[in-house]
């Protein structure tokens, strides 16, 4: 599934990575108060699910955007698909729940031109493999075969003595032109507030911004374990998010809350000003309400995909990204592998089977979730369909 | 007896300390160091002949078949005696107790720890009433494998209400040791057990020099031995007890271990290295 020198890629990025969030929470000691407080508000919201998805999807109506509601992958796509249609030009922020759904080879083979715009999701297209990070997702990747790689498919005057600026500088070149051609840009979302309908976006590169504005349609497509009460714990999350994912504070926060409009001339207001025309977004559940509905797995939703336990934990450390089903791997998408298939899924019980329960994600988490115990009741519900 | 490998191999090292039959305050080995090195064979025999395939009460026939099946190696049997016996010493200081000798039942965490909660319940149950029946009021653990399983989970599945307490907690070694060494902590003590911080004390207390890392050696990310994957993926767990060894020998060639599985998982791969066990040092 991975091309990838594991131990050289994870060797590289390891300590370095744990070092700089180790600093970043060190000078900024209001992060552990807010990464609290957050996980009280979400646990509000994972305790009241259908009362915060339907105040949500109000909300974002009130601001001019629509709001859908999915019930699984299909629906998602069935809904995205009729927005899109064909022959479109699409430029996409990265999104884990897209790829959950499918997304990006729906709408390819529906017809439409589909670009990745973070760079490593760029790189991990070009090269057909699953992301191997929640926020790294070419993390496998060295530089010298992300080098091989670009030269193979969108410049050949790229090599492996190349700088990692040379090869940034080559995608930016390459993705100029198809931000600004695009029909459509779709984006995930970190947070989405209940109460506002304003959709909370990390990033460094720039690429969600461009993705978000540009085009005249905007689409974000995110989970309903995103939601958080109010705006005021949106920032807290985007906050704990970036600290604990190791880049604080993040070069942008995107705030996305409807179309672009403007009442500037007689107060009438017309769309677009400047930005997007239309503003949709979709929430998916795909096996989250039942999740939130269960007396162990329900703590997995309280994660907000900061990616942090992974380099706390063994088994991902020795084994790499295939130790997950795609788009979920490492130690909380193990538990995020259960979310989507289910506790007692064959496959996602042999991967819960391999937890050494070392409990370096428990001490690691933001949201302190107990990831070894929950761990070990997928594990428990699987053999115990062995017995049966 | 519900585990009975509890032959002489678990208690031959307290043969000559007569210890007191009678006491409600037991030693509790839980046989854990003597075959912590033969754990794989006994779960790879558990998987074939029954717990996977959910025959769960046949456990009690495949924990028999097993104590004829393995023949712990002399040396090692020496090796573990000798921690068992410091420890005994080491507490008789502070403390008195006693021990079950051939009624030392198992504790089943094996079978909790690979998943088999089922089998687990039915089990820690009998464990319950053996120590119910021998009027035992204390028990004081000396591994974090058994000490996590009795304080943490059979209060939640048994009526269990003894008290648990660690030799950790209760000795206070006078002796000193000329050593500088690191650490290679158990995760369970590390992290679910609150007691990061106990085995350096007593480090320190006897005088080692203890040498620690920002990232090597610290509680959030520490690292495990590789043992508890060792009978599922043998070659996750060997590379996982390399990676370990090859990390802490950047700090000490000396590397002190808390767990007897910790022991045997890492002296399997050790080269160049010494693992001691604390208690190797009272």
């Amino acid at each position: 599934m991975y091309d990838t020198l594991w131990d050289e890629a994870i060797t590289r990025v390891l300590e370095p990575t744990i070092i700089k969030t180790k600093n970043i929470l060190n000078n900024y000691k209001y992060l552990y108060d807010i990464a609290d407080k957050l996980r009280k508000a979400k646990e509000e919201v994972i305790k009241n699910l259908d009362y915060y998805i339907d105040q949500t999807m109000k909300s974002i109506e009130r601001t001019g955007g629509t709001s859908y509601l999915a019930r699984d992958a299909d629906e998602a796509k069935r809904i995205i698909g009729e927005l899109v249609g064909s022959g479109k030009k699409i430029v996409m922020g990265k999104s884990m729940v897209a790829y959950e759904v499918g997304l990006r080879p729906f709408l390819i083979a529906k017809g439409n031109e589909v670009w990745e715009t973070d760079l490593g999701e760029f790189l991990i297209q070009l090269a057909n493999e699953p992301p191997s990070h929640l926020i790294a997702p070419a993390i496998h990747m060295t530089k010298e075969r992300a080098a091989k790689l670009l030269k193979e498919k969108i410049d050949q005057n790229l090599d492996e003595t190349k700088s990692p600026e040379e090869l940034v500088n080559s995608v930016r070149n390459f993705l100029r032109s198809k931000f600004f051609n695009a029909d459509i840009g779709i984006s995930g979302a970190n947070v989405v507030a209940a109460d506002t309908g304003a959709a909370l976006m990390i990033e460094n590169e720039g690429n969600i911004r461009m993705t978000s504005v540009i085009p005249p349609m905007h689409i974000i497509i995110t989970g309903i374990d995103k939601i958080v009460p109010t705006l005021e714990f949106a920032f807290y999350e985007v906050m704990v998010q970036s600290a604990f994912g190791s880049l604080y504070p993040p070069t942008y926060v995107n705030l996305s809350a409807g179309p672009s409009s403007t009442a500037d001339i007689e107060h009438n207001r017309v769309r677009p000003a400047q930005g997007p025309k239309e503003f949709h977004l979709i929430l998916v559940d795909n096996g989250r309400s039942k999740a939130a509905k269960d007396p162990v797995l329900w703590e997995a939703l309280l994660c907000i995909r900061c990616g942090r336990c992974f380099f706390h934990c063994p088994i991902y450390k020795t084994v790499g990204p295939s130790w997950g089903i795609p788009p979920y791997n490492g130690p909380t998408g193990v538990m995020w592998n259960a979310v989507i298939h289910g506790v007692t899924d064959e496959k996602v019980g042999k991967t819960a089977l391999l937890c050494v329960h070392a409990g370096g994600c428990k001490e690691s988490c933001p949201m302190k979730i107990n990831i070894p115990e929950v761990i070990h009741y997928i594990k428990a519900s699987y053999l115990k369909t062995l017995a049966k | 007896m519900p585990f009975p490998v509890s032959k002489s191999v678990c208690y031959e090292w307290a043969l000559d300390m007569k210890l007191r039959r009678d006491s409600d305050t037991i030693l509790y080995t839980s046989c854990l160091y003597q075959l912590a090195p033969y754990i794989n064979t006994f779960t790879k025999y558990m998987e074939k002949f029954g717990v996977s395939k959910g025959r769960f009460s046949s456990l009690i026939s495949i924990f028999s078949r097993f104590s004829s099946l393995i023949q712990p190696k002399r040396e090692f049997t020496e090796k573990s005696n000798k921690i068992l016996k410091n420890i005994a010493n080491e507490l008789s200081k502070v403390i008195d107790f006693g021990y079950l000798y051939e009624d030392e039942p198992y504790s089943g965490a094996l079978l909790y720890e690979l998943g088999f909660e089922d089998a687990f319940r039915e089990y820690a149950e009998k464990v319950t009433e053996i120590f119910k029946l021998k009027n035992v009021k204390r028990i004081i653990t000396i591994d974090p494998h058994t000490h996590y399983i009795l304080k943490v989970i059979y209060p939640k599945v048994t009526n269990f209400n003894i008290n648990v307490i660690n030799y950790l907690e209760l000795i206070k070694p006078n002796k000193k040791v000329n050593l500088s060494a690191t650490i290679h902590d158990s995760c369970l003590y590390a992290r679910f057990l609150d007691m990061y911080n106990l085995p350096r004390r007593i480090l320190d207390d006897i005088g080692v020099s203890r040498k620690e890392h920002d990232i090597i050696t610290s509680k959030d990310v520490g690292g495990c031995c590789g043992g508890p994957i060792e009978s599922l993926a043998p070659e996750i767990s060997s590379k996982i007890a390399e990676k370990r060894i090859r990390d802490l020998s950047k700090i000490s060639n000396n590397i002190i271990v808390v767990c007897p599985i910790c022991l045997a998982n890492l002296s399997r791969v050790a080269s160049n290295v010494n693992i001691i066990d604390l208690a190797e040092l009272l």
